[in-house]
């Protein structure tokens, strides 16, 4: 009974699951899997696929579930929250700014090195624009359930 | 400034109350069952009215359910 979890909690999981899988596809689709490394790109496909629809289900549940008696959310998940919001914008604004800087260095040096050229392209900026955002949704996440499982 | 902790009495005011669970303190305060077992394992520090409400289901005063002890 003491380490039943709390409906936000399940909510943040569920939302880890969605956020990892999508950014497991995201990062196979876009980039491939690594040269190198042996193929297991089919099971980690699988394992997330299932993952995703896991936690889809798990998600639509906890929407429709209403708990009658008790409240879903009270003021410690919103002190949670906000720790996860505050962790994933410190990120995501660092290294937006960090984009914008290489974005600009790499426009005014761009004949000088193949590299630069490679990094200046809209292609390159909307990949990492992508990534960084569910990057920081899984930081988000991460620290609500860092917070959640600390008090246990 | 010396530093100190709150320390409370919930599970004893429980016990006195009739064996009250906390789920059934926590919807009388109108938070989850898993806050009430934060607050009751000195894990996290309620809001002044949380405080508050958790006295007035006791019937007790603030000062009878939360201390602050300076180490």
């Amino acid at each position: 009974m003491e380490n039943i979890m709390s409906k936000q909690e399940l909510y943040a999981w569920s939302s880890l699951g969605m956020t990892l899988s999508i950014f497991v596809f995201y990062i196979l689709i876009a980039f491939g899997w690594p040269e190198g490394v042996p193929d297991y790109s089919s099971t980690a496909v699988k394992v997330f696929f299932n993952l995703f629809w896991i936690a889809f289900i798990i998600e639509i549940f906890l929407d429709a579930s209403e708990n009658k008696k008790g409240v879903d959310k009270d003021e410690r998940d919103l002190m949670i929250e906000a720790r996860g919001f505050k962790n994933a914008y410190n990120f995501l604004s660092s290294l937006i700014a960090i984009l914008i800087v290489q974005v600009l260095v790499s426009k005014i040096i761009t004949g000088m090195n193949e590299w630069f050229t490679i990094l200046s392209k809209p292609s390159f900026v909307l990949h990492a624009l992508f990534v960084l955002l569910l990057l920081s949704s899984l930081i988000r996440r991460s620290t609500q359930l860092y917070y959640y499982r600390k008090d246990y | 400034m010396k530093t100190g902790t709150i320390v409370n009495q919930i599970r004893m005011l429980r016990f006195n109350h009739g064996e009250m669970t906390q789920q059934e303190l926590a919807d009388n305060v109108g938070v989850t069952r898993q806050t009430i077992n934060a607050i009751e394992a000195a894990k996290y520090s309620p809001s002044l009215e949380v405080a508050f409400k958790i006295a007035t289901v006791f019937e007790v005063s603030i000062e009878e359910v939360f201390k602050y002890k300076i180490s």
